[in-house]
């Protein structure tokens, strides 16, 4: 091939590359001028750009959808979530690991296993209801930390293969109990995958759409998503009150997203990869 | 020493809750399957194969027309659509990215934002973007195309084949982001010796990119068939309840959950088997055929 020909199809694939980015993103335009024009405007359900910009449909988001309860609602969940299934998830993993025997894999392949099949939600809804926490917060605090576990353990212990024995067996001779030498040895040496799980951990959570769907019952419990319904139904949607809600409820990940991405991208597939 | 040390007391949480949102659920849905449980039974008594039995009775008698038939056969064209297309679009993708391209990081990015974000802003704009007289719709009348335009949420097949369109545009950038992560795991001498050996493209791709590709091919596959499987939020979302032809095995878990529990429940039950009997020989089969370097 000659210069000008590698060339040629260098700027090719660097113009195909833009546009492509462009389209993907297309409908995430959409959801945002759509969120900025009057009900009459929104109607017509267009790309065109918004005649006046009408912040007011985020005003009233705020007012009308008590979005301001589901945000905190899912803050409530949303951290006491990243939280404990960091601690918990790493501590299994690390046991497990640094066990290496039999029985630690028959276990770790037990749960590594959950990461296949599709949950059972009535029964979790019964299990839930029997131990009373069905339509409450914990509830579904508790159906992620047990939910999450399989993903966590595996990218927790891809992890820590590289964390060298020899660092806790200098604790261990030094007389340190088990929980110190964790906390205060290895966990620092976690951070890059902690920070990994808690991000993923996070917007699995904030995102999530079925969990609440099947376990919360009162609207005065609801997470950010399902707010959405206050303004979706059979009679009429408002569409100008749902993208401006559906923007707010993206808010916060495109934050995290756009600030510590490289964490996310590198992070979620390195897991997988190994996995 | 050892072991005494690692104790597994510090499991106790971790499988302790595990055990109780996932083992635990799975063995009462399993025996709820072969109960009569209803919300308006004032008992519940054990019916043998009874739920399983009208379940794949309707299959059989109405096929996609019956929501257990649709229900069946939907799931296999999302997870069809899903295994081809956006598996062949994404390695295409991550080999672009892979290129010493100035724009690559910002496409990588681009293309993985919708992955992050929730299913409700996807599935609500392109929603709105196809539906009846929407701008796609638009688009086709100003191409001249008006034969072309369909009913993009509401014809039979077509919804299906809507959803496990905008399935794919949601997770293509996640896909492609797990074969550049193997891309970049190949060595460079790989491609030095392919180089001495005189490869083309084509046979450098072929015999030496593709075989070391072998895990981030197996992770992709078994993700985007067990996702596609499971799929609910989207189908939720997009097409509701409204229409027999347009469910998948969760929405329809979804439809009876306050009604027939145990029907649904061996619906789940249906639904797990399918799952673990497609991902376990597939996972062996690719598996077995992964180089190791």
């Amino acid at each position: 091939m000659g210069v000008s020909t590698k060339k040629q199809a260098k700027l090719f694939s660097e113009i195909f590359l833009v546009l492509a980015s462009l389209v993907i993103i297309v409908p995430f335009y959409f959801a945002i001028i759509n969120s900025l024009k009057t009900p009459g405007e929104v109607i017509e359900l267009s790309f065109k750009l918004p005649n006046k910009l009408v912040f007011d449909n985020y005003v009233k988001v705020f007012n009308e959808g008590n979005v301001l309860n589901g945000f905190k609602n899912s803050i409530y969940i949303a951290i006491p979530s990243v939280f404990f299934q960091l601690l918990i998830a790493s501590l299994t993993a690390f046991i497990l690991q640094r066990r290496a025997t039999r029985t630690s894999t028959m276990i770790y392949n037990f749960v590594v296993f959950g990461l296949i099949p599709s949950g059972f939600l009535i029964p979790t809804v019964l299990i839930l209801k029997s131990i009373h926490l069905l339509g409450t917060n914990t509830g579904l605090l508790l159906t992620y930390i047990g939910g999450g576990m399989p993903f966590m353990v595996l990218l927790f212990s891809g992890y820590m293969k590289n964390i060298p024995r020899e660092i806790d067996e200098s604790a261990i001779v030094e007389g340190c109990s088990l929980p110190r030498m964790f906390f205060t040895v290895i966990f620092p040496q976690l951070l890059p995958i902690l920070m990994t799980g808690g991000i993923i951990c996070f917007m699995g959570t904030w995102n999530d759409f079925t969990g609440p769907l099947y376990y919360l019952n009162k609207t005065g419990k609801y997470t950010l998503p399902l707010s959405v319904y206050n303004f979706v139904s059979q009679y009429g949607t408002r569409w100008e009150l749902v993208y401006a809600d559906l923007v707010i409820i993206a808010l916060p990940v495109i934050i995290v997203y756009a600030s510590v991405q490289k964490y996310i991208i590198d992070g979620m597939t390195a897991g997988a990869v190994k996995g | 020493m050892k072991k005494k040390y690692y104790s597994y007391i510090y499991l106790i949480p971790g499988i302790g809750l595990y055990v109780l949102m996932f083992l635990l659920p799975a063995l009462v849905g399993i025996c709820l399957a072969f109960t009569n449980w209803t919300s308006y039974n004032k008992t519940i008594d054990f019916i043998g194969l009874t739920n399983f039995n009208n379940f794949f009775k309707s299959v059989i008698k109405n096929g996609i027309n019956s929501r257990e038939g649709a229900a069946l056969i939907n799931p296999f064209i999302i997870a069809f659509i899903a295994i081809t297309i956006q598996n062949g679009l994404a390695l295409g993708l991550a080999l672009l990215f892979n290129g010493k391209h100035r724009m690559s990081n910002f496409a990588r990015s681009a293309f993985f934002l919708p992955s992050t974000l929730s299913l409700l802003i996807s599935g609500y704009s392109f929603s709105a973007i196809l539906s009846s007289g929407g701008p796609f719709d638009q688009l086709l009348k100003f191409l001249g195309m008006d034969w072309a335009i369909k009913g993009w949420l509401t014809d039979k097949w077509i919804c299906i084949l809507t959803v496990a369109f905008v399935n794919t545009w949601i997770w293509l950038g996640f896909t492609a982001a797990i074969y550049l992560a193997g891309l970049k795991a190949i060595p460079a001498e790989m491609y030095e010796a392919a180089d001495i050996d005189g490869a083309g493209k084509w046979n450098k791709f072929k015999y030496v990119i593709l075989p070391l590709l072998g895990p981030s091919i197996t992770t992709n596959v078994i993700l985007t068939l067990v996702g596609s499987m499971k799929m609910f939020d989207l189908v939720y979302i997009m097409i509701g309840q409204s229409f027999d032809y347009a469910f998948t095995m969760n929405t329809l878990v979804y439809y009876w959950k306050n009604e027939t529990q145990g029907y649904a429940s061996a619906i789940s039950v249906v639904l797990f088997i399918i799952v673990v009997l497609m991902a376990i020989p597939i996972l062996r089969k690719l598996r077995s055929r992964e180089v190791q370097l």
